[in-house]
Formats: C-alpha cells, sequence, structure tokens
C-alpha cells in the first residue's frame, strides 16, 4: 500500500470528523468518517499494512476527542484484524458488503467505548473525562448512521483504490 | 537470536492500546497531545459548509416567546436605560476603588479565538476543537465564554492544538444560582437573585444540563419557572465570570426516581458544538495576557 494515499485519506477523514460532524448529526447521532476509511483500508490492504493502517488511524481519532487515548486504535486494530482474515471471502464492491462491515465496525468501535466508560464510572467521578458513562441508544444510532453512509464513501473509494497501489508495487513507498 | 516478527509489533501496539485506555485512562487523558491546529485546512471549511448546510435546511428555531412587540420594545428601553445606569455606577466604582478596577469588561481579559470543529469520537462528547494553542497563551482549565454566556473550560493544550470541555458536555458540574427580570413598583425593570439552595448544573449532553438538587417544595416556594435565568456562582471559577449567564430553564418537572425532588432542564442560549468563535479568558489583567 502507498503511504501518501493512505495519509492523505486519514488527513481527509480526521479533517471531516472534527469539521462536519457535529453539524451533520442527526437525532444525536454523529457519523464517523474515520470508520469508514478504516473499512476501506481493512478489506482492501494487505494484511499487514491493513493492521498498521487502522491502528494508525484509530490512534489520531483518538488524539482528537475527549475519550481516553488507545479506544479508536483498539477498536479498528480489532476490526482490521477481523477484516483482514475475512478478505477472500467478501465481494468488496458490493454495497451490501460496506454496510456490514461498517456495521461490525461500529459494533466493535461501541463495544469498547461503551465498556470502558461503564466500568470507569463506577470506580471514579463522573465528572472526571475519561469517566463519563456514554449513552448506549446514541452510539448505537451512530452505528446506523455511519452504516448507512458507507456505500456511497466506500463506493467513491473504491473507484479511486488503484492510486492506493493495494498490491504490492515493485517501485515506491511500502507500508 | 529469535526474531521480532509483523505480529509481535502488532500485538504489543494492541496491548499497549488496552493499557492506556482501560488501566491508566486518567493518566493517559492529561499527557495527551492535540493536534488539532494541523488539521485546521480541512476541518476549517468543512466546519464552514457543515454551518452553511444546516443553516440553509435546519436553522435555529428561535425560543417561544408570547411577548407583544411593544412589551419587547418597552424592556428593551428600560435595559438600555439601566445599562447606562450600571455602567455609570461601574465607573464611578472603578474610580473609587483600585482593587476594583478589574471588575471591567470580561472581554478585556479574553482573547477571541475559531473553533475548528467539534469532538471526532462517534461517542457524542460535546467538546471543540480551538485553533489555538499553549503557544497563544491558551492553558488548561482556562474558561472559555462566547457571545451569550459561559460555553467551558479548557480541557488539553498543547504547541499544536487546544480542546474546550463544554459545560454541556455529559458529567460537566458546576455551581449556579437562579435569577429573573421582574417590573419593580416604578415601572423600570430589576435583576431579581432567587435565593435558594445553590442548584448544581450538571451537563447531560445534546446541548443541554439538568439541576437535580433541589426539593420542588423549594422550586415552588421561590417561584421558579421555565424562562429563569441560570448564572455561575462558583468559587472555582474566576470572580470576574460570578453572575455570568449560564442557560436558561426550559422544563420543570418531579424527578422520574423520586417525585419530592425536582429536575430542572436548562439549555444555553446558543447551540455551543456549533459555536465558530468562542473566547478563551486567559489575562489574569487588561494588559497581561498569561495563564492563571
Amino acid at each position: 500500500m502507498r503511504l501518501i494515499p493512505y495519509i492523505i485519506l486519514a488527513y481527509l477523514a480526521l479533517g471531516l470528523q472534527v469539521g462536519l460532524s457535529e453539524y451533520v448529526m442527526w437525532n444525536g447521532a454523529k457519523p464517523n468518517f474515520v470508520l469508514l476509511a478504516a473499512v476501506f483500508i481493512a478489506i482492501n490492504a494487505p494484511r499487514d499494512a491493513a493492521l498498521l493502517g487502522c491502528f494508525g488511524l484509530g490512534i489520531v481519532q483518538d488524539l482528537l476527542t475527549a475519550q481516553a487515548p488507545g479506544l479508536h486504535a483498539l477498536s479498528y486494530g480489532l476490526l482490521g484484524m477481523m477484516l483482514s482474515n475475512a478478505q477472500s471471502a467478501v465481494y468488496r464492491r458490493h454495497p451490501l458488503t460496506h454496510v456490514t462491515v461498517a456495521c461490525l465496525g461500529g459494533v466493535i468501535t461501541t463495544v469498547i467505548l461503551y465498556v470502558q466508560s461503564a466500568v470507569w464510572s463506577r470506580w471514579i467521578d463522573e465528572s472526571t473525562p475519561p469517566a463519563v458513562r456514554l449513552s448506549l441508544a446514541n452510539l448505537l444510532l451512530g452505528i446506523v448512521y455511519t452504516a448507512a453512509l458507507a456505500p456511497f464513501v466506500i463506493g467513491v473509494l473504491q473507484r479511486i483504490r488503484v492510486a492506493f497501489s493495494f498490491q504490492p508495487p515493485r517501485r515506491g513507498h511500502r507500508m | 537470536m529469535r526474531q521480532l516478527k509483523f505480529h509481535h509489533v502488532f500485538s504489543s501496539l494492541m496491548v499497549l492500546a488496552f493499557v492506556v485506555a482501560f488501566l491508566f485512562p486518567l493518566f493517559s487523558t492529561r499527557q495527551k497531545p492535540q493536534l488539532t491546529v494541523l488539521f485546521a485546512p480541512v476541518s476549517r471549511p468543512a466546519s464552514w459548509f457543515g454551518n452553511w448546510l444546516r443553516n440553509k435546511f435546519d436553522p435555529p428555531k428561535a425560543t417561544p416567546d408570547d411577548r407583544t412587540a411593544d412589551d419587547v420594545r418597552d424592556e428593551n428601553e428600560q435595559l438600555r436605560i439601566a445599562l447606562i445606569h450600571m455602567s455609570e455606577q461601574l465607573a464611578f466604582l472603578k474610580k473609587i476603588n483600585a482593587d476594583r478596577a478589574q471588575l471591567g469588561s470580561i472581554r478585556e481579559f479574553c482573547t477571541p479565538v475559531q473553533v475548528l470543529g467539534g469532538d471526532a469520537s462517534s461517542a457524542l462528547r460535546e467538546t471543540l476543537q480551538l485553533n489555538g494553542s499553549t503557544t497563544t497563551s491558551i492553558a488548561v482549565d482556562q474558561p472559555v465564554l462566547y457571545s451569550d454566556g459561559l460555553a467551558g473550560r479548557v480541557s488539553h493544550a498543547g504547541p499544536l492544538g487546544a480542546q474546550v470541555r463544554l459545560i454541556t458536555d455529559e458529567g460537566f458540574r458546576l455551581m449556579g444560582s437562579f435569577c429573573r427580570y421582574e417590573r419593580s413598583d416604578d415601572g423600570g425593570l430589576k435583576l431579581l437573585k432567587i435565593t435558594t439552595t445553590p442548584p448544581i448544573l450538571m451537563g447531560i449532553g445534546r446541548n443541554r444540563m439538568k439541576v437535580e438538587n433541589l426539593d420542588m417544595k423549594e422550586i415552588e416556594a421561590a417561584k421558579i419557572q421555565i424562562g429563569d435565568w441560570v448564572t455561575l456562582d462558583d468559587s472555582s471559577w474566576p470572580e470576574q465570570l460570578r453572575g455570568y449567564p449560564v442557560g436558561k430553564i426550559v422544563e420543570i418537572r418531579p424527578r422520574p426516581s423520586n417525585a419530592l425532588f425536582a429536575e430542572l432542564r436548562i439549555e444555553p442560549q446558543g447551540a455551543l458544538t456549533r459555536l465558530r468563535e468562542v473566547m478563551v479568558m486567559n489575562r489574569t489583567s487588561q494588559a497581561t495576557a498569561g495563564t492563571d
């Protein structure tokens, strides 16, 4: 996988997540553009690149939230592990695949975010940022919202996947 | 020597992420660097576009108001007079008491900072990412204001960005007091402070806060009603902000778990997560900029 297109994709996804997600909120649910980018990488890139790519997206997203760092990195890392193992069984271009894998990614992220907040809100004062108890309903609605966007976003990314050179090239940057 | 393989490195990263997120979240959250400014070239136009889109398809709704235009005009006139009167009084107080010179306009203690966007997580945390950093004298715990009241507090600040935790973020707590404008005997308007047990405001997300520590009897006795103002009355905030508006009461009802206690819902005047610019109170005096 080429490094420069990956960095551009990550930059755009994270920039959109910070700048746009508050304005396109629906009933308290926000779309997760970074998750969609992670899904795209996970279903296309070779195993090692997919794992590192997903983890990298998560770690930078962690630095732009009020949550404890490591939560998104762990979630997307797990997603990368699951999807890169199932790549041969996945029809990458089908919209239904995009919806399903986005749902899977959303569920993994939600479980990790929710469990962490539920555990820590029992131990320390809920007003402390990493211990804030999250609303499960909003998180679940966020999965639906992100999954609904998946065919469009991942569909567009699939059309330009050549730029990422997911099959290892003979020359150029590799990850 | 045993060769280091990719899966060893990746497993170590995953274990590290788990440890940092689940075992040491307090420490890691405090030490987290801010990278907000790096994403400004994308997040700023995206935020502008999102704001335009939102205003086009879902413009902000005005607060329901059943007053007639004449009443509003009359009240406006009275407030102008009251403001002039108070400004004169303040100027006089400044002259006679040098120690109180700091009671000047709060704006003088603040630096305007552009907002780049909201929280990047899907976890619905209410934070703002600022286009400012420690290099522009922004530091953790500085109060953040906007044109209609209090917005929050700086929760993280680094050389590459800063983050504000909004007062409506889940779990955010502050102490306040109630007040309302009432007509005085001479037909003018006066600000009436309502004395109650100090209400503890707690953020509950989606641009709302709640108060749960007052009982229904006290609410009725103090005649607290929808539309009353809640102002800051908290010793952990700078003295200059005492009495600064936090929001308005939008709902009063018995608490579902205990009907003897009241649950008050409070909303800020504006949608805090969609602010385009905020004022960071990063000056201790009108002349010097720096941290407290």
